[in-house]
């Protein structure tokens, strides 16, 4: 049997999805303008040979590979917990690292060339080259590499990252390689971004949704939206720099196209004199009482998220129509008790996100953007008028360290930070799909770093090109309200609630037995002479617990729902530590100490609900019975 | 001339190191530090070769040796191969260099 026929046997053995990428790949015959062959170093070790316009490379050095590799991992962070080699080659290098990282460290190789890992299978026993610490792909997608390096990064999560880049691979993969790191930067971003805000909003997130969902009689529902601006085009408006430049163009436009404005875009608006014909609010927090202070609503209606702060929703007199996003599952759950159809949109952390899903989902085509800097153009954070108008030089001055120095649509420079490229990417991901979908989108901006995959335009040209109709959008939305406007018994949302709070108190009890018990288990497991006969019905007692809690439907769709990003990144920390436990001792006090971490969340969420329940909820209740 | 062998004995051990300095830097894919040391060595070099010329009894086929090789690591910097400048250098002229050296310590051995 041949060494690569051996070779592919043993990929097959260990990781199959591996062998069924590259057995169709290694067939393939590659892109012609490189011949790649196998030829020997000068101190006789297996090198590769790249002849490329005239010119002939090798991939290690044609004298002493290993010493060369040796040199190479000398200029490698070895204290990282996860290395990311970017290039493989004949792998001299990935052996010498493997002797000289600790037995924990965790290196994920990227061989982007089918025909040079065929070259590798074909000359060295990959059996003796790796270890178990070495996740291997052989792979030039971009997307797929960096979604795969972020899964294994996620078992490591506390742990620093180094990518190392093999040099004959900068020649030929240079590009590659960087868009790699760039794409995985953005993922662990998006990620960072999205942790920080729900940690942080949590408890105001059920707050604002339980007195939203009290003063729900007399808003629309945006189910009865949906399509109902099919091919209508859209503006959305957003409060960046650049929309100085091109607001007064907005009066032009009245009902030529739908125009949706989110966030302090509306102050702005306002100033100007522009009624927008929807105002998006979402953001849960109490400032956003003041994006609403001196502003004229009248004839502006509201789509809201229902996690949007409770006070804006309580007094809003104009139309409002209730939007979810897919994670609100306290709102899922009181449609589902009163059958109620409801609309949902992913959950995105921005107003241009939620704005950009709500006008695909009214059917709005072409959807333009005005305003959507992303960036602080000409030194400012807002167009003039906004709400929350700060001043950027004493920003940068106060922490320069969190802002990026980038280059702007027209190549000048310009500053813009770490959330605003989140949005960028995760905006254009959306835009791609959408486009595939038959929508198409501009940015009519005028500046700021622009958005993936959306052209740039001139708001004056997309105005005379593309908004030349008249369309009747005030009635539209008028009969889109009366065909979905909420009228539910007050007593059977009061019912509602007397129904949570009871499952509530229920939950909390068993949670704060299960907290006891792994209290206990832990100082077993802890002790210098472990008994099992003392953990034995203490694990038995823990699992029973735990399981009648998960097979609790309320538990599921309610607790979990209020703590489920919480409970994921305490998985994810178990995860990295089980890997570095060294017994079965070590593996059961970590998974008791995720548990009884998870039973002090379920506590704490618990009695907040309670307290909620026993205080605000029953006063709103009240206040709208008129007693 | 009689400057000449002494200078010339107390600076080729550090260039010698130098190159293996540079060539430490290159393999490690630290090009931007490799380069700035490729320039004194190249600098080192020219110096080296002048000096031994003036040397009576210098032998010319060392000489043409390294000069065959330079050709090489021009060919290799003009398209960044900086794996096989580092090779060249560590391989080839570090070897040459270090046979002047035990060349110039037999003559002084002959002498005394």
């Amino acid at each position: 049997m041949s060494l690569l026929n051996d070779n592919l046997s043993y990929i097959r053995k260990i990781d199959t999805e591996l062998y069924d990428r590259i057995t169709g790949q290694i067939e393939k015959r590659g892109n012609p303008e490189y011949e790649i062959s196998v030829c020997a170093a000068r101190n006789g070790e297996a090198n590769i040979s790249i002849i490329h316009a005239g010119n002939r490379f090798f991939v290690h050095s044609n004298y002493n590979p290993q010493v060369e590799a040796e040199r190479w991992v000398r200029s490698v962070n070895r204290e990282a917990g996860l290395i990311i080699v970017f290039g493989l080659g004949m792998g001299y290098h990935v052996q010498a690292l493997l002797k000289q990282v600790d037995k924990k460290t965790r290196i994920c190789v990227i061989e982007p060339s089918a025909r040079i890992f065929k070259a590798l299978i074909s000359s060295r026993k990959l059996s003796e080259l790796f270890d178990e610490r070495v996740v291997l792909f052989v792979s030039d997608d971009a997307d797929y590499l960096s979604t795969q390096l972020f899964n294994v990064f996620r078992s490591s999560l506390m742990e620093k990252v180094e990518f190392a880049e093999y040099p004959a691979y900068s020649r030929f993969y240079g590009e590659f390689c960087k868009s790699i790191q760039q794409k995985f930067t953005e993922i662990i971003r998006i990620l960072l971004v999205n942790i920080s805000t729900i940690e942080h909003f949590k408890h105001l997130w059920i707050l604002n949704n339980f007195i939203n969902l009290i003063h729900i009689n007399g808003a629309g529902n945006c189910k009865s939206l949906e399509g109902r601006f099919k091919n209508i085009p859209c503006v959305i408006v957003s409060a960046g720099p650049s929309l100085d430049k091109n607001v007064k163009l907005l009066n032009s436009i009245k009902n030529k196209a739908l125009i949706l404005a989110g966030g302090s875009a509306i102050g702005i608006l306002n100033r100007n004199r522009i009624k927008p014909h929807f105002m998006v609010a979402m953001d849960g927090a109490p400032e956003e009482k003041d994006i609403f202070e001196g502003v004229d609503f009248s004839e502006i209606s509201m789509i809201y998220l229902n996690r949007l702060y409770y006070q804006i929703v309580e007094v809003y007199k104009e139309k409002k129509f209730m939007l979810l996003d897919n994670d609100d599952v306290l709102s899922k759950l009181f449609c589902r008790e009163f059958s109620l159809d409801y609309s949902e949109v992913s959950p995105e952390q921005t107003v241009a996100g939620i704005n950009l899903a709500i006008a695909v989902m009214l059917g709005c085509n072409p959807i333009v953007f005005v305003g959507q800097d992303l960036a602080y153009t000409n030194l400012e954070m807002h167009a003039a008028g906004a709400a929350h108008m700060k001043s950027f030089e004493d920003e940068l001055a106060s922490n320069p360290k969190k802002f990026i120095m980038i280059k702007d649509i027209y190549g000048n420079d310009t500053y813009t930070i770490r959330q605003f490229l989140a949005t960028r990417a995760s905006m254009g991901n959306k835009i791609k799909k959408y486009i595939d979908e038959g929508f198409s989108f501009i940015n009519a901006t005028e500046g700021g770093i622009g958005i993936d995959n959306c052209d740039n335009m001139d708001l004056k040209d997309v105005i005379e090109i593309y908004l030349t109709n008249m369309y009747n959008i005030p009635e539209i939305i008028e009969e889109s309200y009366q065909s979905g406007v909420f009228n539910i018994d007050i007593n059977k949302i009061e019912q509602y609630f007397e129904y949570i709070y009871k499952n509530i108190c229920s939950i909390r009890d068993r949670a704060e037995e299960l907290h006891l018990k792994t209290g206990k288990a832990e100082e077993v497991l802890e002790a210098k002479n472990f008994v099992a006969k003392k953990y034995r019905p203490l694990a038995e007692s823990i699992n029973e617990l735990q399981g009648s809690m998960e097979n609790d439907r309320f538990y599921r769709d309610f607790i979990m729902g209020c703590i489920e990003q919480t409970v994921n990144i305490h998985k994810v920390i178990m995860g990295s530590k089980l890997d570095k436990a060294e017994n079965l001792i070590q593996i059961d006090l970590e998974k008791v100490r995720a548990i009884k971490n998870q039973s002090i969340e379920i506590i704490a969420i618990c009695d907040f609900i309670k307290d909620l329940k026993e205080n605000a909820v029953n006063f709103y209740l009240n206040k709208l019975k008129g007693m | 001339m009689d400057s000449l062998l002494p200078s010339l004995k107390q600076y080729l051990p550090k260039l010698i190191e130098g190159i293996g300095a540079m060539s430490e830097h290159f393999h490690s894919g630290q090009y931007g530090e490799g380069e700035k040391l490729l320039v004194q060595v190249n600098e080192g070099l020219e110096w080296v070769m002048k000096a031994y010329t003036g040397i009576p009894g210098f032998e010319i086929e060392k000489i043409q040796g390294i000069n065959a090789f330079l050709g090489e690591i021009v060919n290799a910097l003009t398209v960044k191969d900086y794996v096989l400048i580092a090779d060249l250098f560590e391989y080839e002229i570090k070897q040459a260099l270090s046979e002047i050296l035990v060349d110039m310590g037999r003559a002084d051995l002959k002498n005394n």
